[in-house]
């Protein structure tokens, strides 16, 4: 396990709750409409029959369902606080990862290489995009739990920032590649697969997106795409 | 003369759920639990009005409104997602949350029948 840095740590939680809430709002809202589906049938169907006038509890009790969705609804409904990170501002991505690599512990710091200089600034909330490379350097760190190597690229396009966190490991192959930005989603026994995903959400927060490619000869290339300041562009 | 409504959704029970209410509200209903299914309903019959859901096992029902708006010019076509706050519903004629009161959503779908 790689310790995290503690200015990031509280962060992270945040959006590990966020995630885990995110996965149930959409599981918890199609299994509650098809609720509100059932119960305004059989209130239709049963409204029109004599039960409905003999037993006041029958249409009592519809309604009870209908405000019990409605309170599971606002329960789910919450949306993400950014109050933990504060706004967005013209960021340095070299920067970024250069403060990330310092902030790590000497045994990590050992085998990352970062960009030595150069600037490439991004629109982003800087805590918020120095965790999500920290979710991909811790995920490419245990890719490689005795020996190996994780390197750090960036550089830009006419209208993005790519970020590229590499690790020689053995690399995910097919469909394990393929989910490995599902929530939940891990090959390690152990792990609660949600460190890339938080990583994916993070970028989605910056208008950037996430691939995971196969890196050469071996391993895994995490790439993160994000627009250039005043680009206008979604990667 | 009875309205046609193709409703895709990859959860088994929506699909039950709610093309039970269209069916009570006079609509002929005919369910696609995937894209896969849909193109093959589009290929076979005609349809008023098309209802999406948005993910559909790893695939977005909203690729399928060109080759809507192709097979059936001038249909209406609905979204009824889970979050709409997050997605991106463009390209459909409206938008509607799953979590809607069902009277209210069966209200818009006539409404939106009528204006088509």
């Amino acid at each position: 396990v790689i310790p995290i840095p503690a200015e990031l740590r509280a962060v992270r939680e945040t959006f590990i709750v966020e995630e885990t809430r995110s996965s149930l709002r959409h599981a918890l809202r199609n299994k509650l409409g098809a609720i509100r589906n059932c119960a305004f049938f059989l209130s239709r169907k049963v409204g029109a029959t004599p039960l409905a006038k003999e037993e006041p509890r029958v249409a009592q009790f519809f309604a009870l369902i209908e405000t019990q969705i409605d309170e599971m609804n606002k329960i789910v409904d919450v949306t993400p606080s950014t109050e933990a990170t504060g706004g967005v501002a013209d960021v340095d991505a070299n920067q970024v990862v250069r403060q990330l690599i310092g902030r790590l512990g000497i045994l990590e710091r050992s085998r990352i290489r970062g960009p030595e200089d150069g600037r490439n600034p991004v629109r982003a909330n800087a805590l918020e995009l120095e965790l999500l490379i920290f979710c991909l350097v811790e995920n490419a760190l245990e890719a490689i739990p005795t020996e190996g190597a994780v390197r750090v690229d960036i550089g830009r396009g006419d209208d993005k920032v790519w970020i590229d966190v590499v690790d020689d490991g053995p690399g995910l192959e097919g469909d394990a590649r393929e989910r490995a930005l599902e929530p939940f989603f891990t090959t390690r026994p152990g792990h609660a697969g949600c460190g890339l995903n938080v990583a994916r959400r993070l970028a989605g927060r910056a208008d950037g997106t996430i691939e995971l490619l196969a890196a050469a000869p071996r391993g895994l290339r995490a790439r993160v795409a994000l627009p250039l300041p005043g680009s206008g562009a979604v990667p | 003369v009875t309205k046609r409504v193709l409703l895709l959704d990859d959860d088994d029970v929506n699909l039950v759920t709610f093309g039970a209410l269209l069916e009570d509200a006079g609509f002929a209903v005919v369910t696609a639990g995937s894209l896969t299914a849909a193109r093959a309903a589009m290929a076979l019959e005609r349809f008023d009005l098309a209802i999406l859901d948005v993910h559909v096992g790893n695939e977005l029902g909203t690729t399928l409104i060109p080759e809507i708006r192709k097979a059936f010019p001038g249909i209406p076509i609905a979204i009824l997602s889970g979050s709409l706050k997050t997605e991106d519903v463009s390209g459909a004629d409206v938008a509607l949350a799953k979590a809607d009161d069902p009277a209210r959503l069966l209200t818009r779908l006539t409404e939106l029948m009528r204006h088509s």
